[in-house]
């Protein structure tokens, strides 16, 4: 696994985990424990994203940092297999 | 609005060409329990829900289905990439190739183009919710056949991932059905 797939993990783990807890909460809004882990697992999502952006660029276009050129448009895109 | 993240929901890492079973998978994303209908059926069932937990879940479980559609799609591009023509002819993919090149299409896995008429949108949030309930169990039998047909460890890994979804989905649309009669 290249350490680009590596940080890209942690950020699809987190990002699961708050998944899983949207759906839950929507059957069961006031959960406390889902609530709780919710905010919990948003701060490492946040920082797991951050940390990938800053070596491999935006997820998002939105996330652009400015610069001159547009490095959201930069591969690999999620299909493509890394070989 | 939906926003695209440069990422799938889970991995898909396939090093083997096998494009006959790109062909059968290629049912999870445009076949009669697909990825696309699921994502369809939800997605416009929700505007008549008259409950907020249930256009919550339609519209989320909606929008993931959207991301399976992408994992789908991925599994059969990477199951085709480097394809020779020789690997057609070994693999019987003749019928998808000459239509469709390595081009991803929705359709069934006997060929049969998407169709709308796989979905029902009834207005009824009983009868809707009943319809996603076995829509779910349908997806999770066609991603067991599935299994049973794919030898590949890097295939089956995110299939194992997509049928636990349909066993969470499922339970998340009983618990929508049996909050209804408790509002």
């Amino acid at each position: 696994m290249t350490e680009r797939q590596k940080l890209l993990k942690r950020v699809q783990m987190f990002d699961f985990i708050l998944d899983e807890l949207n759906l839950f909460l929507d059957t069961h809004p006031t959960n406390k424990q889902a609530l709780n882990n919710f905010t919990k697992y948003q701060f490492l999502k946040n920082e797991a994203v951050t940390q990938y952006m800053n070596k491999y660029g935006p997820l998002r276009a939105e996330d652009f940092a400015g610069g001159n050129s547009f490095n959201y448009v930069n591969g690999p895109w999620p299909w493509e297999r890394e070989d | 609005m939906w926003t695209y993240d440069k990422k799938l929901q889970y991995p898909v890492n396939i090093k083997q060409t096998n494009p006959r079973l790109a062909m059968a998978i290629a049912s999870q994303l445009g076949g009669p329990d697909g990825e696309l209908g699921a994502s369809l059926r939800y997605l416009s069932q929700r505007y008549s829900a008259p409950y907020d937990e249930v256009r919550a879940i339609l519209t989320d479980i909606g929008s993931e289905e959207l991301g399976h559609m992408e994992m789908i799609s991925a599994i059969m591009y990477q199951l085709t990439k480097n394809m020779t023509a020789e690997d057609v002819k070994k693999y019987g993919f003749e019928p998808y190739y000459v239509d469709h090149t390595a081009g991803i299409y929705p359709s069934s896995a006997a060929g049969v183009p998407f169709t709308a008429a796989y979905i029902q949108s009834k207005g009824d949030v009983i009868t809707d919710l009943h319809e996603d309930l076995a829509a779910e169990q349908k997806a999770r039998t066609t991603y067991d056949n599935l299994l049973r047909i794919i030898d590949d460890p890097d295939v089956k890994d995110p299939i194992r991932f997509l049928r636990e979804r349909e066993v969470v989905h499922y339970q998340r649309f009983g618990e929508a059905e049996q909050s209804i009669w408790n509002t």
